[in-house]
């Protein structure tokens, strides 16, 4: 669908249409809430969390078209990556990131598993 | 002329049977005999017909984008470009995956008069929604991917093949079946893709939310549903300075779209976790709760009682003589009130025990590290019996600063208000101090209950459907943009006079082509639609023929010839429709 001819054709059609349209007992148990464990518990009270993949929106490639479109394209930093962590007890936390490489960071940054003791504090 | 006329070129390209949905379709990204191609034999699973793990992990990305092509109408494909690869991992954390949408566009028009464009001006949209509201592929604009490179598609989707293998999450396998009945342990991939695609649809914002700065200065079309209510504002009305601040403002930030808003009441339950303070006045209001994972949960009528600071020996167990890590000291003045505890060092099982033995009637935690809103508290203990729950430091230093006038508090379920959302019944979005850079923002509070799909984490008891009453992703989506249009005509089922519309390029009677070109009107009806209205009302064959003869005559001059007239009546009478 998409050839040259076209895009040609939908360019003109969109100019033509203008530049938009104007339109008008059941509490939560924390197995569902992120808890980083005990580290968390250990940082300096009030430390900013360093959070990797933040987004550079200043570099994203951008452009505008004759007919007034804006387009842009995302690198994998604006991605929505998901990192799942297995505690000591079998259950699982879930930590999304700004892309792959910020899920890297947090995979290597993890700690590794720990003994059966001592007891962490959240599980 | 009294009606606005679609071109029929426009028609013409519509040319399909009415259709409620879409089609989303994978742009299989690996090389052969890895990640989707992996020739590995496997066994058939959970519906999965697959016989190699290829064809398996295909079989589950085509599901997940099935799942959502079925509730999103839009006569655009939408394509993702999809692959399995090693990514990073070790034997107890992992990547499972990531996705998002690849190309964004604003200021976009509209193929026709039918299809709404872009709603505001200045305003950021994933490429598939662009496409649906602009009744075209927006990727048309781009120029194609240079040779070798992966085709331009609208949302990238990129898992991780290596999960269960030795060193990466080591024996907890993905779940290749196609329902929710993954074994404890695995890693049900089909609900992780749901969860990652929605993103890649629209569930996601673009700015940094460190700094509050936007793509080129504009605002996104997630973002213009973000109202912060301390300010009320929406992201795309403040400064980057209101939009960093607001991105850690905890649970004042609501989604304000109204299908939200209508639908909430339907999927979320109410009773939100709070601790209420009573006397003293100075400090009497409801405060956030984190609920516990053990012990009994909080109810609508709660566990009333004055507060104690729990006090024991500060040693090798726990270093603080109010970290309840080893039995209570002053039992005395425990007994029959409410713990209060900080955290630290122990375990929340151990902490609650320690008051439990010394008499208490519940604990509270209060953290011991700025952030907001409060966690919950994990740990199981069977032979824990009392109510515990979590506050944050500032609560809790404010609750120590008044123990010595003495604090009356009830920990309760307020069943008056939604489990995660404000006094208006607007959810609130997660958006946690400090901040978590990716979960932030793109999902929704994790205090939600039922859980929802597009809370930051994967829970078990997740289902595949995604909208009221269970789920409210589709409403959010609805709100982007993505509005409903059963016959895939552009104009929206609520503006729509005929919502299953007859699309066919030249009109049909009783199933003869009369090559006649069928043009839609601007309610939304098309010739052939009205046709078809005229059969269904006709009491008899004549009644039909001369209502097909009064509709052609209300066309003739500026839709259709004479010769053309003639040719519909014709049709008409010799049709069977009224007989």
């Amino acid at each position: 669908m998409r050839t040259t001819g076209i895009v040609a054709a939908v360019a003109l059609t969109l100019m033509a249409a203008g530049a938009y349209a104007q339109q008008g007992g059941n509490s939560k148990r924390p197995n569902q809430v992120p808890d980083k464990g005990i580290d968390d518990a250990q940082a300096a009270p009030g430390q900013a969390r360093k959070e990797p993949g933040d987004r550079v929106v200043t570099q994203v490639p951008s452009a505008v078209t004759a007919n007034g479109v804006n387009l842009a394209e995302l690198d994998e930093t604006f991605d929505e990556a998901i990192v799942v962590t297995i505690n000591p007890d079998g259950t699982r936390t879930y930590t999304e990131v700004k892309g792959l490489e910020a899920g890297e960071s947090v995979v290597k940054a993890a700690t590794p598993p720990a003994p059966a003791a001592p007891v962490l504090e959240e599980k | 002329m009294r009606r606005h006329l679609l071109l029929a070129a426009v028609v013409l390209a519509l040319a399909s049977p009415a259709l409620a949905s879409s089609t989303i379709v994978l742009v299989n990204n690996n090389a052969p005999g890895v990640g989707l191609n992996d020739p590995t034999p496997v066994a058939p699973v959970g519906g999965n017909p697959g016989t190699t793990l290829g064809q398996q992990r295909l079989n589950v990305f085509q599901r997940a984008a099935d799942l959502w092509a079925a509730e999103l109408d839009s006569p655009i494909t939408i394509t993702v470009l999809a692959s399995m690869e090693p990514l990073a991992c070790t034997a107890t954390t992992a990547t499972l995956g990531s996705a998002g949408a690849r190309f964004i566009f604003s200021d976009f028009g509209s193929v026709s008069s039918f299809y709404p464009g872009a709603e505001f001006p200045n305003v950021w949209y994933g490429s598939a929604l662009a496409s649906r509201r602009a009744g075209v592929d927006i990727l048309s604009l781009i120029p194609a991917a240079p040779a070798g490179t992966p085709p331009n598609t609208d949302i990238r989707a990129r898992f991780n093949s290596e999960i269960g293998k030795p060193g990466c999450l080591t024996g907890s396998f993905w779940y290749y079946g196609l329902d929710t009945n993954a074994p404890a342990g695995q890693n049900n991939l089909l609900v992780v893709l749901l969860h990652e695609i929605a993103h890649g649809l629209g569930f996601q914002q673009f700015s940094n939310i460190s700094s509050g700065a936007q793509i080129a200065g504009l605002g996104d079309i997630y973002a213009q549903h973000l109202l912060d209510t301390s300010i009320g504002r929406t992201w795309n009305q403040m400064t980057d300075a209101q939009r960093a601040a607001s991105a850690i403002n905890s649970r004042n930030l609501v989604w304000d779209g109204i299908t939200v808003g209508s639908d909430l009441p339907s999927v979320m339950t109410r009773g939100r976790p709070l601790m209420r303070v009573n006397p003293p006045a100075g400090i009497a209001g409801n405060y956030d709760l984190g609920t516990a994972s053990f012990g009994p949960a909080l109810n609508g009528s709660g566990v009333s009682g004055g507060v104690v600071l729990g006090l024991d020996a500060a040693n090798a167990a726990g270093p603080s003589t109010t970290d309840g890590c080893t039995a209570l000291t002053n039992a005395a003045a425990v007994i029959g009130k409410i713990a209060l505890l900080d955290r630290g060092t122990c375990g929340f099982i151990v902490k609650v025990k320690n008051a439990q033995d010394a008499g208490a009637i519940a604990v509270l935690i209060a953290d011991n590290v700025a952030g907001s809103p409060p966690a919950g508290l994990g740990g199981a203990d069977p032979t824990i019996v009392i109510p515990s729950g979590r506050i944050t430091q500032p609560v809790g230093n404010l609750v120590k600063a008044n123990l010595a006038g003495g604090v009356n508090v009830t920990m309760l379920l307020d069943l008056a208000k939604y489990s995660a959302a404000d006094d208006a019944g607007r959810p609130f979005v997660y958006n946690p101090n400090p901040t978590i850079a990716g979960s932030s923002i793109s999902h929704w509070d994790t205090a939600a209950t039922p859980n929802l799909l597009m809370e930051p984490n994967i829970n078990t008891d997740l289902t595949l459907k995604v909208k009221p009453p269970d789920d409210l992703t589709l409403s959010l989506l609805r709100d982007i943009g993505w509005y409903a249009d059963a016959d895939d005509d552009g104009l929206a089922d609520n503006l729509d006079a005929c919502d299953a519309s007859d699309l066919r390029g030249t009109i049909y009677i009783d199933g003869v082509n009369t090559a006649i070109a069928n043009l839609m009107f601007s309610n939304g009806c098309t010739m052939a639609d009205e046709i078809a209205n005229a059969g269904a009302a006709a009491g008899n064959h004549g009644q039909f023929v001369s209502a097909v003869s009064a509709l052609g005559n209300s066309w003739k001059g500026d839709i259709i010839t004479n010769q053309e007239h003639a040719v519909l009546v014709k049709t008409a009478a010799h049709s069977s429709i009224g007989h």
